[in-house]
């Protein structure tokens, strides 16, 4: 009885030592030619200024030293937006009290989408200020670009499709601006593992 | 008999009845009606019909399923442009519909939403959904 127990420490012991620390990967790595040979350097999310439903203007600055979720949607979706509001609204109410989490909706449909309609849309999850959640808005050209260069960044990676502005991804981004996960925003399973990389980003890993 | 078997037989039917009594849930919870309503209503209604926000209505309790349970497997069909109020708030997204679902499948999801969320428990039979599925095509002239 005595050994079994000993045996059962130890063995339980091996069990959760082994257990390894889960790390992101880091996308957007590209190896560029210097004097010195080959470097590797990592394509950060691309300057960016937006408004968002209060009509305040949002840029990279506001995102400094966070880590963000960054999605493509439009209000007058009936199909999957619903969907992806409700994921995000997930992931906005685990880290309801964490500043150090951000979430930034950009509509594709910027000629509909103007703050009003967007400050109304976000009324309607219950999202009453821009504190931590921002919707946002511009210019047509910019908000396609934005997701072209989530896009470009992700097209290294095989496993990502092409053309994410309309298929309901959530993007993970750093607090280096880098981006570090795709996940599909219509997959409860996919955003729960979502929410648990975040966390991982949190803790700093 | 002594009691180290006695012991061991009652483990082993606990056991057993534990592995009927799972296997009996989630045979109940997987039924056809479920599995519909889980692949096509719950992803914005909710999966225990709670809807979102004031974007998605609710199902669970809601007032407008006792006054328009005629209406409910139109509404499944063709969805919903107009507003319309549930609980006393007004929702105004439009609702697409599920073109591709057959008369059984919505009839399923019906008395799934009729079993789950309301009081009444309307029992929707094949003929029923059949009547109002004709009644709304025709509305609509298609």
């Amino acid at each position: 009885m005595k050994e079994l127990f000993y045996f059962l420490a130890i063995f339980s012991f091996f069990l959760f030592s082994c257990q390894e620390e889960r790390s992101l990967p880091i996308y957007g790595k590209e190896a560029v030619k210097t004097d010195l040979g080959y470097d590797t350097i990592v394509k950060k999310v691309a300057n960016f200024q937006f408004v968002d439903q209060k009509g305040e203007s949002i840029s990279n600055a506001d995102f400094e030293g966070k880590v963000f979720v960054s999605d493509f949607f439009f209000t007058s979706c009936p199909s999957i937006c619903p969907v992806m509001s409700r994921q995000m609204l997930r992931i906005y109410t685990t880290y309801l009290d964490n500043e150090e989490l951000a979430l930034i909706s950009h509509t594709i449909d910027p000629d509909r989408d103007d703050v009003q309609k967007l400050d109304e849309y976000a009324h309607k999850l219950g999202i009453e200020d821009n504190k931590k959640w921002h919707f946002v808005t511009g210019e047509k050209e910019d908000l396609y670009k934005m997701a072209e260069n989530y896009m470009i960044i992700a097209y290294a990676d095989d496993e990502v499709p092409g053309g994410f502005e309309h298929s309901g991804y959530f993007i993970l981004v750093d607090q280096k601006q880098q981006v570090r996960g795709y996940y599909d925003g219509t997959d409860e399973a996919a955003v729960s593992q979502l929410i648990l990389d975040i966390q991982v980003l949190l803790d700093g890993h | 008999m002594d009691t180290r078997k006695k012991t061991a037989l009652i483990a082993v039917a606990g056991l057993l009845a534990f592995y009927l009594l799972t296997k009996g849930l989630n045979a109940l919870s997987s039924s056809p009606g479920a599995n519909s309503y889980k692949s096509y209503c719950a992803k914005c209604h909710g999966e225990q019909g709670e809807g979102l926000g004031t974007l998605v209505p609710p199902l669970n309790n809601a007032d407008w399923l006792k006054t328009n349970s005629s209406n409910l497997a139109c509404v499944i069909r063709y969805g919903i442009k107009d507003s319309i109020q549930v609980n006393g708030q007004w929702y105004d997204e439009e609702m697409l519909g599920l073109s591709a679902l057959s008369e059984v499948q919505i009839a399923n999801i019906c008395n799934y939403i009729s079993s789950n969320f309301t009081e009444t428990k309307h029992f929707y039979t094949p003929e029923e959904i059949e009547n109002s599925l004709q009644g709304c095509k025709d509305e609509k002239g298609n």
